[in-house]
This record gives C-alpha cells, sequence and structure tokens, in this order.
C-alpha cells in the first residue's frame, strides 16, 4: 500500500464548534448539525462567503447543509460514512489538492431514546421512509431485533471480544480498565454524559448485554454534533494562534471486511493503519502526549493500544496493569501519556469519533480545562473498529 | 392538530421535527414558510437556522399566496396520486412569492383549471381536496375582460 505524505503538516484545523452531547437534545439531527457547523465557522473567525468544501455524515447530506447556512460557493463537497475521522482524511486531501481552500466538516448524531412521545413517532415516521438513515438506529431497529443469523455491529463485537479473551488468556478485567479509565477521565469533563465514578466491582456486576460485554462495554447514546473548519496551513497562520496541523493520516481496511468473515485478530483493518501510519509520520508513537483509542466499544480500545504499537497482541492486560496511575485511578503511559481525556464514547457519549476530535483540537489549542495536559503537542487519535472502519490521525501544533 | 396527526395525515412526506409546522400549516389551509425573526429573511424548505444571517431564531410564518409563475412543466410520467390532478399530463407550477423575491413554492395546476398559466404570469395558491386530504395548488389569477 501507498505510505507517500505530501499532504504532511500541509493542512490545519482552525475552528470548531460543538454542541454539547444530552440524553435527548429535542432538536433534529440536522438541527444539531447546522449549529455545530455555524458554531465552527465562526470560531474560525470566518463566514459563510469563506467555506468552499463541505464534507458531512448521513444525518444531513452536504447538499442540504449548505442550502441551510446559505453558503454562496462550494466546489466540492461529500457525505461520508462513520466513523469521524473519514471526514478529516477526505477535507485534507480536497484542500491540499485543491479541491477547495477551506472545507467545512461536521457529524451530527441522534441515537439517544427520546422522551418526547410525539417526537418519537416522529422519528419513527422518518426512519420508516428512509429519510433519515440514522434515526433507524435511534429505534433501535437494527441493533436491537437483529435478524436470526446476523453477527454485525455490536454483536459482532461481542463475538471477537470472546474469541480474544479465549486466544490470549484474558479476563474481563482487561476491558473493565479500559471503561474505568475512560470514565475516571469523564470525571473532569463537564460536557460528558456519565460521571460517576466506576469501580472494577461496578463493572464486573452490570447486567450483562452481549456476553462477555456487559452493560459498561458498549457506548451511550447520545444527541450532540461536532463540525470543524480545514484550510491549508499557510492560511491558518493567518487566522489563528494555534492551528492545529494534521501530520499523518490514514484509514485501513483489509479483505473479508465482515464480522463473521474476518480472519482472526492479527489481520485487521487496525493493523494496517499502523503500519501505514508509522510509515507516514514523522512524530513517533514515544512523541505522543496523549493517545485516543475509540471505544464505541471496550475492546475496540484494547485492541487500539495494541494494534497502534503500545504492545503486543494479547498484552494490553499487563499493559495498562504496568501503566496504570494508582492515584487517580486511570491510565498513564510511562507515567506521563493519558488516554482518552474527555471520557470516550464509553463516557463523554457515543459520538462515532467525533468527540476524540474535538478533545484532541481543544487539547492542542490549550482549552481543554481542568484536564488540560500540559504542553501537549502531538496526539494520536486512532478512530474506529477493527472490522471494516479502522483509521487513525497524528495531530499536532507548532 | 397534534404531531402525530401530522404526520397521518401526509403519510408519504418526510416530516420531521423541521418540517413539521409547514406541514401543520397545510392542514389548516395555510402556507407557512420559515421566517427569521432576526432579520425577516425567509426560507423553504424549512431548516432550523436561518441561511442569511445563521440565527436559528426561526418561525413557520404565513405568506399570501400571490405570485409570479416562474416554471411550469407538464408532467407525463409519473401519474400523480388519485385526486391530484385530472385525467392525461398533469402541469407543476413553481412562483416565486410576492414576500420576497427568490422566494418559492411549488404545486400542481389546479384541478379543472381550463388554462395553463404561463411564464411571468400573475397566479395564487389555492386548495383542493383530494380524497379527503387538503393539498395546495396554483391557479392562474383571472385575467381582466373574462
Amino acid at each position: 500500500v501507498g505510505t507517500r505524505n505530501p499532504a504532511k503538516d500541509a493542512v490545519a484545523i482552525v475552528g470548531a464548534g460543538r454542541v454539547p452531547y444530552s440524553r435527548d437534545a429535542g432538536r433534529s439531527g440536522p438541527a444539531l448539525a447546522l449549529a455545530a457547523a455555524s458554531a465552527a465557522v465562526r470560531d474560525a473567525g470566518l463566514g459563510a462567503r469563506d467555506i468552499d468544501g463541505v464534507c458531512g455524515s448521513p444525518v444531513m447530506s452536504d447538499a442540504e447543509l449548505q442550502i441551510a447556512l446559505g453558503l454562496p460557493e462550494v466546489t466540492w463537497s461529500a457525505t461520508v460514512r462513520i466513523p469521524f475521522a473519514y471526514q478529516i482524511i477526505e477535507a485534507v486531501n480536497a484542500v491540499w489538492a485543491g479541491a477547495c481552500d477551506t472545507a467545512l466538516v461536521y457529524h451530527a448524531t441522534q441515537r439517544a431514546p427520546g422522551r418526547v412521545e410525539e417526537v418519537d413517532a416522529l422519528r419513527r415516521r422518518t426512519a420508516r421512509l428512509g429519510a433519515y438513515g440514522p434515526m433507524v438506529w435511534r429505534t433501535g431497529v437494527e441493533f436491537l431485533t437483529p435478524e436470526p443469523g446476523v453477527l454485525g455491529g455490536g454483536i459482532g463485537y461481542a463475538a471477537w471480544a470472546a474469541q480474544y479473551l479465549h486466544e490470549f488468556g484474558a479476563s474481563r478485567e482487561s476491558l473493565g480498565l479500559i471503561a474505568i479509565n475512560n470514565r475516571n477521565n469523564a470525571l473532569d469533563n463537564e460536557e460528558a454524559i456519565m460521571r460517576k465514578p466506576l469501580t472494577m466491582t461496578d463493572y464486573l456486576a452490570a447486567r450483562p448485554v452481549r456476553e462477555p460485554l456487559g452493560l459498561y462495554d458498549f457506548d451511550v447514546p447520545v444527541d450532540g454534533a461536532d463540525a470543524f473548519v480545514i484550510t491549508t496551513a499557510e492560511r491558518a497562520a493567518d487566522l489563528c494562534e494555534r492551528p492545529v496541523l494534521v501530520h499523518a493520516a490514514t484509514l485501513g481496511r483489509t479483505a473479508r471486511a465482515r464480522e463473521d468473515q474476518m480472519p482472526d485478530l492479527r489481520h485487521t483493518g487496525q493493523d494496517l493503519v499502523a503500519r501505514t501510519l508509522w510509515a507516514k509520520s514523522d512524530i513517533p508513537l514515544e512523541a505522543m502526549d496523549i493517545f485516543f483509542g475509540y471505544d464505541g466499544f471496550s475492546i475496540i480500545n484494547l485492541m487500539w493500544l495494541e494494534s497502534i504499537g503500545y504492545c503486543g497482541r494479547g498484552e494490553a492486560h499487563d499493559f495498562l496493569l504496568d501503566n496504570w496511575d494508582g492515584g487517580r485511578n486511570r491510565v498513564l503511559i510511562g507515567g506521563q501519556v493519558p488516554m482518552n481525556t474527555h471520557g470516550g464514547s464509553l463516557s463523554e457519549g457515543a459520538t462515532q469519533g467525533a468527540g476524540i476530535v474535538q478533545e484532541a483540537v481543544r487539547q492542542l489549542r490549550g482549552q481543554a480545562g481542568a484536564r488540560q495536559v500540559t504542553g501537549a503537542c502531538n496526539v494520536l487519535a486512532t478512530i474506529g473498529g477493527f472490522v471494516w472502519n479502522a483509521s487513525a490521525l497524528v495531530l499536532r501544533v507548532a | 392538530v397534534n404531531d402525530a396527526e401530522v404526520v397521518a395525515r401526509f403519510p408519504n412526506a418526510p416530516i420531521d421535527l423541521d418540517s413539521l409546522a409547514f406541514f401543520r400549516g397545510l392542514t389548516e389551509q395555510r402556507v407557512l414558510l420559515n421566517r427569521c425573526a432576526d432579520c425577516g429573511y425567509r426560507h423553504h424548505p424549512p431548516y432550523p437556522v436561518c441561511p442569511r444571517c445563521w440565527s436559528t431564531e426561526v418561525a413557520a410564518s404565513e405568506v399570501s399566496g400571490a405570485g409570479t409563475v416562474i416554471l411550469v412543466v407538464t408532467v407525463h410520467h409519473p401519474v400523480p396520486q388519485a385526486g391530484l390532478a385530472g385525467p392525461g399530463p398533469h402541469v407543476l407550477i413553481t412562483l416565486d412569492l410576492d414576500e420576497q423575491s427568490g422566494l418559492r413554492f411549488s404545486a400542481p395546476l389546479a384541478v379543472g383549471t381550463d388554462r395553463v398559466p404561463a411564464i411571468g404570469e400573475r397566479a395564487t395558491i389555492t386548495w383542493q381536496h383530494p380524497e379527503d386530504r387538503l393539498l395546495p395548488a396554483v391557479a392562474p389569477q383571472p385575467q381582466d375582460g373574462r
């Protein structure tokens, strides 16, 4: 596979917007996307006429977002599936190639159970019409009533979690350490949905959902949105003091990328991401100030630690124990590098990677409040699962 | 008319929280198009933000229905739903509404209209009742001397 990286440090994130996550925003998915998107443009100090590229996720198509925000002239746009890292990668490539100068990228999530009866009825209606795909997820049609024999999504990941425990003689405590780390980091994040401390006793006692995974192994459905403005590093230098440079980025998918057809845990998309990313990045793993491991399900986060090179396959449990900060009850790699400072999808809320990008940008800009990692300059964000949507970003500030 | 009834009355419409007020208006024989409370700009179809000033203070606001024909198309295929048009090809019309230049609204030519209005002609939104439903249509303004 190709490992050229001509876009290295040539493109930057210069604006960020968010609709804080909630269990029921009481607003449509497009309303969330539009609020975050307009906030990101304003944060960059720009206006509608400065945006000539648009890339988002399917809750609202790129064309619809352009119409709704009245963006006068766009020369590049795309609607891309999750995880939210693909949108960043697409926009970086587009800006670097000259397809546009300044791209607005966004992701909105509307998966939390609605509390308002009529609103729910409407959501079911739109889901049935297929007008808004993600609402199918919201109503639980896919996840709660799978056809017999379907091993997709969270069920498939639970099955591979069982395979992991079997092959490497690991225990559920390995996964519990992930959930505990992310929860304890969320205590410092006012925007996190889950802010009650979690102990191993709590973790092990939680109700099983898809064995061996239980309640705390699955991310928390929320409503929310994140958006970013991406432009050339040259322009970024004029726009803000600390542009977040995209140093290296890649996705990775291997053949047989279906849950039940995947050959084993040693030849996954994550392994391909690692090989490609480290060939592209001048910044080595050892120089990262913060590690983000996507945690849509705890097993994914555990796998990322191994895949990206912190330890070998099957060694994550020992690695976590060797790098555990007993005082804070969380991971501190080498005594210095925290993991998922915002709480991740398991505790901040499930936004398919967008929460990671938002937190990475906040940390690099020095805007992470109580959880700010002092002097954070290099960040590694591994986003997506290990079946069909693995990807990673290396972000930095100069 | 509560939310669930609005949804039930338009079984094929992409109703969501942002378009609900528009469809509720139709059940009351009113055309309600989003208008910005901050800058006064109107837009359609409805989004929860003003495309001119990005204010989220937008609300469905009634328009008179009067306007100028800007698009006319005669459709032979597909055949429309029962009651929406007479036999044979049906005509769809887009009006540029008087409230704001560029604010457009599209509907079928009202059933029983004896002529197709020309581009540039004055026309207005009217209502028809196919199969006990209430839907907007467009009727040309009576011309002088007729």
